[in-house]
């Protein structure tokens, strides 16, 4: 006899529990801790950071075991976390010329004020497997010529500021005193979004897809031209003012990566030839990340600059509403859950159609032999 | 029923905290004045993924108290997967009654299907929602869209159906089927198969739709007249089911189709699990249980 | 000398008891008048709002307005003991011109400014339109209206004490700016009743 399918809940049950033992692996291996995490898979805690949108080391370095090294998943873990904490207000805006600098380069000077710093990266790393690292061994030390600290502001400006000191960039919109940036988790994001609610979903939006839309504005898909005045790579004092208090009380410090496109601009019937800004921030080491962001940035500013948006990149409402993984996963993984009900709407539909169809043939073959019944007579 | 419970320690009452409870419930209010508008609310990254109710949750979640009764569903089941997760959260978090009776509940979260009891007054049905905007598969930008609403202009639907009369001879669109609502909105009625369509007309329940992903909400509701777009000479139609649910021999309910072999059987049941229980309790008989026992012959 | 936070907050009088539950019953009383157009739903007030603040008006913005909406006050309700209790139990910031009202409170109807006055909403966004909490005397004496339209099976007959005395004409012009316009939530003694946009009205006697 047919019995419907039950028991949703005992395999969801049972489901759980085999999910959290393939989480655990081989128990003859020891288990990974979140600490181990934390300081040794940093890329991976920068980067569920930010796509989940809060700065907690430890919460993305817990969620990434959690989510079995599946960085999406960690960062809608983290996402979720972040819906239940309370919201207290705005920093002021962080100043990253007062960074503590880990990495700085430019690649439109060949040497600057304050120089080019490299910093901990992959490039000019040899890709080759390094087999040493299968075996415990002691890494050494890093060497240092500088101490590491609060760089004076003066002593390593930026690049971009350089260029404006000249008049050759375009200034930097002040925002006006005491204006809050718009935040799209309080407000849904309406298009068209200014600049702020745009750069905010590219921060939390996907690498991957900020990276092909970037790549797309360098393969034609409406060039930009950029040059990477400068990124950089440190830590940066945040500060929140109180209104209660009528100070401003210092929070601590964030690692962020900074990344000033500049792209050239041959103007327009209202704007003289001038260089144009893309810009990238992020939390964390993700300098493809705010590179990719920058690239985008400027593209999404096609419009305010003239020009005419007729490309992926270009097109605010394309790449604001699908750069959001944790929506995107959740909507292209909902397939998975039973669709039968709309289903067996479609199947009826279907059987219909073609019901209609070879009786409609039919009838169509029917009258073409009465045609040459005719034709032969 | 399953009686209420103490919530988990650590949680806000239903999930949610309290600023975006009032955020959510005065978009609820506006889309309740407007019925059929969809209220844009700004939606918050729940524990569920987008695409999974996150919607339908955080409507359930601003509404629900102390002394609602919920019952959940998935394409008119109580027992999917989904829908099983949906109430455990809610029983976890809130501590609410739960049931599987349509009867019994005063809040009925559900995804793609109406249940096939009349709603009754005091009873809230809320729909989860993908994609709120009816006109979304004819034109893609909001920006347009929003225009075309704000003028009540609906050309460019009734030339897309049209066009299937044109070709089929009949509107090809058996779920998500467009309804004006109130004479004025075009909506999406989320992707309930059209033969539920006639019960959102006039229904004394109040109708609430969250879309998570999408960040908007939408209502009728109670006593709201709903019509499903047709033409004069193509009026609507339900869909009809030529047999009768093998196990409870309803044959006014859907009906979902069952593969029982490798050899092309198949059979059909009811897609609304309380519903055909509820009949076989009552001594209703389908096909494959058997003729109607003695005692329930009159 | 500044005031501290406690000593501030000791001068102001209390709000819910139990904010969540509280809220919640109140919202859901809201929502079903506002659903059902004319019907009357209980409400449990705040006692210890400061006049003239009456304690169902009170509970109606204590759950509804918070730093994200803004709130108008009529002549009466401007006083320097309501601005800080609503500024403690809801941190709605408050504002002059009912054009720039989310909300807004009305304690009495003679004061009560025309409600094309209030924000209207516009037709992509009709919802960002005032939402008025008006106190009236009661219901079932006073003037008789008849109402129809969505949440009314057929047409449906109240009778509202206090309110305004061209309340049927108010919202006949209101009703004929849909899908703009306010709505207007009645706060009785005890209880709550809904006038949406969408109800249509006419006066009987």
């Amino acid at each position: 006899m047919y019995v419907s399918v039950k028991g949703g809940e005992k395999a969801i049950r049972a489901a759980h529990r085999l999910l959290a033992h393939r989480r655990r692996g081989d128990r003859a291996v020891p288990e990974v801790a979140a600490d181990q995490i934390r300081e040794q898979l940093t890329l991976a805690v920068d980067r569920v950071m930010n796509e989940g949108s809060l700065y907690d080391r430890d919460l993305a370095a817990l969620a990434i075991k959690q989510a079995r090294g599946d960085l999406i998943e960690a960062a809608f873990l983290v996402r979720a976390y972040r819906t239940t904490l309370p919201r207290f207000g705005c920093s002021t805006p962080l100043d990253t010329a007062a960074m503590s600098v880990d990495r700085r380069i430019s690649a439109t000077y060949k040497d600057l004020p304050g120089g080019q710093i490299l910093g901990p990266t992959f490039d000019y790393t040899h890709r080759l497997i390094d087999f040493a690292l299968m075996a415990d061994s002691e890494t050494p030390l890093p060497e240092r010529e500088r101490e590491p600290g609060p760089a004076a502001a003066s002593a390593m400006p930026r690049v971009t500021d350089l260029l404006g000191d000249e008049g050759l960039i375009e200034a930097e919109p002040a925002a006006a005193d005491g204006a809050e940036p718009g935040d799209l988790t309080r407000a849904p994001l309406r298009v068209p979004a200014a600049r702020d609610l745009r750069l905010q979903q590219l921060a939390r939006g996907d690498e991957g897809f900020l990276l092909a839309l970037g790549y797309s504005t360098q393969r034609g898909y409406g060039s930009t031209h950029p040059f990477a005045g400068e990124i950089r790579i440190g830590e940066v004092e945040v500060e929140f003012e109180v209104p209660e208090l009528g100070f401003v009380v210092p929070l601590g410090s964030v690692a962020l990566s900074e990344c000033q496109m500049i792209n050239q601009f041959a103007g327009s019937a209202e704007i003289e030839p001038t260089f144009t800004r893309g810009y990238g921030l992020a939390f964390g080491q993700v300098e493809r990340k705010v590179m990719a962001m920058a690239l985008v940035d400027r593209a999404l500013r096609t419009e305010e600059l003239g020009g005419e948006a007729t490309h992926p990149a270009q097109d605010q409402e394309f790449v604001l509403s699908h750069a959001d993984n944790v929506q995107a996963t959740g909507f292209v993984e909902h397939l998975k859950l039973p669709h039968y009900v709309d289903f067996q709407a479609e199947l009826a539909l279907v059987r219909q159609l073609r019901r209609e169809h070879t009786a409609a043939r039919a009838a169509r073959d029917a009258q073409s032999d009465d045609v040459y019944e005719e034709a032969a007579q | 029923m399953t009686a209420p419970i103490k919530p988990a320690e650590g949680y806000a009452f239903a999930y949610l905290d309290e600023q975006t409870k009032r955020m959510i419930r005065r978009a609820i209010l506006k889309a309740v004045a407007i019925p059929g508008h969809q209220v844009p609310f700004a939606a918050r990254d729940m524990p569920m993924p987008y695409g999974w109710g996150t919607g339908g949750i955080q409507v359930t979640a601003a509404i629900l108290g102390p002394a609602d009764v919920l019952k959940v569903i998935d394409q008119g089941a109580d027992d999917t997967t989904n829908a099983v997760s949906i109430r455990a959260f809610f029983q976890k978090t809130a501590g609410v009654a739960v049931t599987t009776r349509t009867s019994e509940a005063t809040v009925v979260q559900t995804r793609h299907r109406i249940p096939e009891k009349p709603l009754v007054a005091g009873q809230t049905l809320v729909y989860q929602v993908p994609i709120p905007e009816p006109l979304r598969f004819l034109e893609p930008r909001e920006t347009e869209t929003r225009v075309m609403h704000a003028l009540a202009d609906y050309g460019l639907m009734h030339v897309k159906l049209y066009e299937d009369i044109a070709t089929h001879g009949h509107i090809a669109k058996t779920y998500a089927y467009p309804v004006k609502v109130e004479g004025r909105y075009v909506m999406d009625p989320s992707p309930i198969p059209k033969f539920d369509n006639p019960k959102m007309h006039m229904s004394p329940a109040l109708q609430l739709f969250g879309a998570g992903r999408e960040k908007r909400i939408y209502a009728l509701p109670p006593f709201t007249r709903v019509a499903s777009l047709d033409f004069e000479d193509h009026p609507f139609e339900r869909t009809r089911f030529e047999a009768p649910c093998a196990l409870c021999g309803a044959t006014d309910a859907y009906l979902d189709e069952v593969v029982i072999d490798d050899r092309g059987g198949r059979m059909f049941v009811c897609s609304d699990t309380d519903h055909c229980e509820t009949r076989r309790q009552e001594g209703h008989r389908g096909a494959l249980l058997g003729d109607i026992p003695e005692e329930a012959r009159s | 000398m500044a005031l501290t936070s406690a000593a501030f907050a000791a001068t102001i009088a209390p709000g819910f008891h139990d904010p969540v539950f509280q809220s919640q019953a109140t919202f859901r009383a809201v929502l079903e008048a506002l659903a059902e157009p004319g019907g009357e739903r209980a409400v449990d007030g705040i006692a210890t709002a400061p006049a003239p603040l009456s304690p169902v008006a009170a509970a109606v913005i204590a759950t509804l307005a918070d730093f994200e909406t803004t709130v108008w006050r009529d002549a009466a309700l401007l006083t320097p003991e309501i601005e800080a209790w609503l500024a403690f139990h809801t941190g709605a910031p408050a504002v002059l011109d009912p054009a720039h009202a989310a909300f807004a409170l009305v304690s009495a109807s003679p004061d009560c400014p025309d409600f094309a006055e209030f924000a209207l909403g516009t037709d992509v966004d009709p919802s960002t339109s005032t939402t008025l909490i008006l106190r009236v005397d009661g219901f079932g004496e006073g003037r008789g209206f008849r109402l129809a339209g969505p949440g009314i099976d057929g047409t449906r007959e109240v009778t509202i004490a206090g309110a305004p005395a061209d309340l049927a004409e108010r919202l006949t012009a209101n009703r004929a700016l849909f899908p703009r316009g306010i709505d207007l939530i009645l706060a009785g003694p005890t209880s709550v009743m809904g006038l949406p946009r969408t109800t249509h009205i006419e006066e009987i006697r």
